[in-house]
């Protein structure tokens, strides 16, 4: 399988504090990638490598084979899609002037269209002409994910998609998020709960202060000793009849 | 309404004028008005009130309030923040240290004062801009520096009122805006400054569009967030401080213009460049035809009424527009 995104021997994050030092890693293309580990492992921090937020100081990242550090940024978002976390606007643009920020970097002729069929993904064609001062935290999410479907680029980061939603809209966004990635879109996630990311995801990474502590597919990674390793919690098997496999779950 | 709000703006701008040229201390009637327009038969000293007197201050108070209300488009944008407006970032405090250094070593001559006030002013930008494209500053640095070099700005100028008392009234005159003193020339400068800063911001305005999410969503979308901030910045301050320099400190023109607009037309730069430009003209030249003729002797500096009239009417647009920052 190819891959959608290769990182070898990342060193780099903030000034006066490297969190990475050589970490390598490989994003499978048209997975569903799971980024877990404990708050200030490095997840978030890693995604603003890949919209070159930061820069490394070494290493190299490549994005569908071509060296980031020599895409333009313009280049990188018909490639990359980005949803932040609990992201905000605070002006008053409407969902559909939202979501057609999505064409900035390459407009065409059609563009209507692309941000017409984005808004019906993400099911808030009836919120077009709404303000987004006015919408609901899942509506912004999901106004949100549409704007970076609106790019066209088939790698798609969430930072926590699904943080201070309900269990339906949770629900929802997964699937939607599923739904792309049948249909070839590689998503890369964060995903603090882990019974989404068995649930969801086929691939999963563990970060833990800026090093790779496990990756691979969730069934095999993810087991007691990872999370004891990881999180140092303690944790046991559940079955989940609806999905039909077992679940690790925390021991509360 | 909302389709057509440039254009209700501008005949209400061009009634205003007419309006405004036709009161004042010296009686004169609209017929001898338009007459001198027309060159029918009038007086050389009507011609030259209505002409170096009036006309010059319509123009320049127009000119002056769409600068202030596109500085302030520009930084709420660049800022990410609502409540910012052109003087933010310490231009005014800047321009105003200019002048009071001026008049404290005695070259505030006609060709000194704006100097010196361009000087501070550019010299404060000059200064916030080389924290701006220092790596990774982000908005709250950049709005932190602003307010601290209000804040030491302000205390210097304050130092030296101390030590130069008589001086004071000058200051304050000059520190609480006024176009009485306006020449063709400046007029000319200023109206090619809003010109260019006009079409600069309608040229940048999916830029400024983006520049209001995220950082991490406007990055993934393409914009070169660092340098479209650096751009704007530079421009918009240099034209603020050209302002300033011209006409003194004229606040809540740039807070307030953006944000009536915005709530009528939403927050889409493409729509809201042209009709907030005029609305800070409409609004600045309202304020200077009171300020002329509001005291049956003398009259009042525009600062004033730009914030007793502007504050009101502004809270109540916002309360009852149900405007949200979200």
């Amino acid at each position: 399988m190819a891959d959608a995104i290769v990182i070898d021997a990342l060193t780099g994050g903030y000034e006066n504090n490297t969190l990475f030092r050589k970490i390598s890693l490989t994003f499978p293309k048209g997975a569903f990638i799971a980024l877990a580990g404990p708050n200030g492992s490095g997840k978030s921090s890693l995604l603003k490598f890949f919209y070159k937020q930061l820069k490394p100081e070494e290493g190299t990242i490549w994005v569908e084979k071509a060296d980031l550090a020599t895409l333009k940024q313009e280049v990188l978002a018909q490639n990359i899609g980005f949803v932040p976390q609990n992201g905000r606007l605070d002006f008053s643009f409407t969902v559909e002037e939202t979501v057609a920020m999505g064409r900035y970097a390459n407009p065409q002729k059609d563009d209507a269209k692309r941000i017409y069929q984005a808004m019906e993904t993400c099911s808030i064609l009836n919120l077009r002409n709404t303000p987004v001062t006015r919408i609901s935290g899942g509506e912004l999410q999901r106004t949100f994910l549409a704007r970076a479907l609106a790019q066209d680029g088939k790698i798609l980061l969430l930072d926590e998609p699904v943080n201070h939603l309900d269990i339906a809209h949770q629900r929802s966004v997964m699937h939607l998020l599923q739904g792309l990635v049948a249909k070839g879109y590689t998503v890369i996630a964060v995903l603090h709960d882990l019974l989404l990311a068995q649930a969801y995801s086929s691939w999963i990474i563990f970060l833990k202060e800026g090093a790779v502590a496990a990756d691979g597919p969730t069934d095999e990674v993810v087991n007691e000793e990872i999370l004891k390793s990881v999180y140092n919690v303690k944790s046991h098997r559940i079955y989940d009849p609806h999905l039909d496999k077992e679940l690790l779950i925390p021991a509360w | 309404m909302r389709r057509h709000l440039g254009w209700i703006i501008l005949v209400a701008t061009l009634t205003l004028a007419l309006v405004s040229l036709t009161i004042g201390s010296s009686r004169i009637g609209l017929s001898e008005t338009i007459g001198v327009f027309t060159g029918r038969n009038t007086s050389s000293a009507q011609r030259y009130i209505i002409l170096n007197l009036r006309l010059v201050r319509i123009i320049a108070s127009f000119a002056a309030g769409t600068i202030l209300a596109l500085g302030g488009v520009s930084y709420q944008a660049v800022l990410r923040n609502p409540m910012a407006d052109p003087f933010i970032l310490g231009v005014s405090s800047g321009a105003s240290f200019g002048v009071a250094l001026a008049i404290y070593f005695g070259v505030a001559t006609r060709f000194g004062l704006p100097l010196s006030a361009l000087l501070g002013a550019t010299g404060t930008t000059l200064f916030i801009l080389a924290l701006a494209s220092r790596k990774r500053s982000s908005n709250t640095v950049l709005l932190l520096s602003g307010v601290a070099a209000n804040y030491i700005l302000s205390a210097a100028m304050t130092l030296l009122l101390f030590l130069n008392r008589e001086q004071y009234q000058r200051i304050l005159a000059w520190s609480l805006g006024t176009f009485s003193t306006a020449t063709w020339n400046q007029v000319v400068i200023a109206l090619l400054v809003s010109l260019l800063l006009f079409l600069f911001l309608l040229r940048n305005h999916r830029n400024l569009d983006l520049l209001l999410l995220d950082e991490g969503s406007a990055r993934s979308s393409g914009l070169a967030v660092e340098s479209v901030r650096y751009r704007l910045l530079l421009i918009s301050s240099f034209a603020t401080a050209l302002c300033v320099s011209f006409f003194g400190v004229i606040g809540f023109i740039g807070l307030m213009a953006p944000h009536i607009t915005r709530l009528i037309l939403g927050a889409k730069h493409r729509r809201l460049i042209f009709p907030t430009a005029l609305l800070g003209g409409f609004l600045l030249l309202l304020s200077d035809t009171l300020a002329r003729v509001l005291l049956p002797s003398g009259e009042l500096p525009v600062g004033i009424i730009t914030s007793l009239l502007g504050v009101p009417l502004f809270l109540f647009l916002i309360l009852k527009g149900r405007y949200r920052f979200g």
